[in-house]
């Protein structure tokens, strides 16, 4: 999981790191600002699995603000 | 596209050496996870190393415990395509990855091991959680 300092929350499978940023693979999106709950996203995820909805993102280094295992989040 | 059968033959014959069953075709699934009774474990074979390779040898380490799933089948994602996708639908709301474990009793998923629980860990602890799983979903009922 790559938390960002903006409103989107990435999970999937870490890929590699750049100068550019994180590179991910399988990658599903949460957006905050779209209304909905991060936390039940992330549960929800943990639950029944990542719904991928981009083969690759690169997340830019500047937006990182943490990289935590999801299976290392409570169920 | 499916890897050189060669490749792959090795990962087939770990699992049917544990005891599996593997299922190649849709008609296979259908027969033996649809209407399925009892307790089953599916299996979702890969290719991938990092992952994969740990989750074989530690299914195999939970087999020896004492309470174990009746069957055991397994479908090999991106190798035979059609049956794994088939045996992904009887696993409901729980998304695809491989390699991946559903725990099955009487037709209803009980228990998912993702890709991302089995990855990164070594195959002694991702037994212990399978054995936990088969203890509390299909140990006896006092």
């Amino acid at each position: 999981m790559v938390e960002t300092a903006g409103s989107k929350t990435y999970v999937g499978r870490y890929d590699s790191e750049d100068q550019r940023g994180v590179h991910m693979l399988d990658v599903g999106v949460h957006d905050v600002a779209e209304g909905s709950s991060k936390e039940d996203y992330l549960r929800k995820s943990v639950k029944f699995g990542i719904r991928s909805d981009h083969k690759h993102v690169l997340v830019p280094t500047d937006q990182v603000v943490r990289v935590t295992r999801l299976s290392d989040l409570p169920t | 596209m499916p890897y050189n059968p060669a490749l792959v033959a090795p990962m087939r014959a770990e699992m049917t050496q544990m005891g599996a069953k593997e299922l190649t075709s849709v008609s296979e699934v259908d027969a033996v996870i649809g209407d399925q009774k009892g307790s089953m474990l599916v299996f979702v074979n890969s290719v991938c190393g990092c992952a994969a390779g740990n989750a074989r040898p530690a299914l195999a380490l939970a087999l020896k415990h004492n309470v174990v799933p009746q069957q055991v089948v397994t479908v090999f994602a991106g190798q035979d395509v059609e049956a794994a996708a088939r045996a992904r639908q009887y696993f409901g709301e729980y998304q695809p990855s491989s390699p991946s474990m559903a725990l099955l009793r009487d037709g209803e998923v009980v228990h998912f091991v993702h890709r991302h629980q089995i990855e990164g860990r070594s195959p002694q602890a991702i037994a212990g959680e399978l054995t936990a799983a088969f203890d509390r979903f299909f140990g006896a009922t006092v």
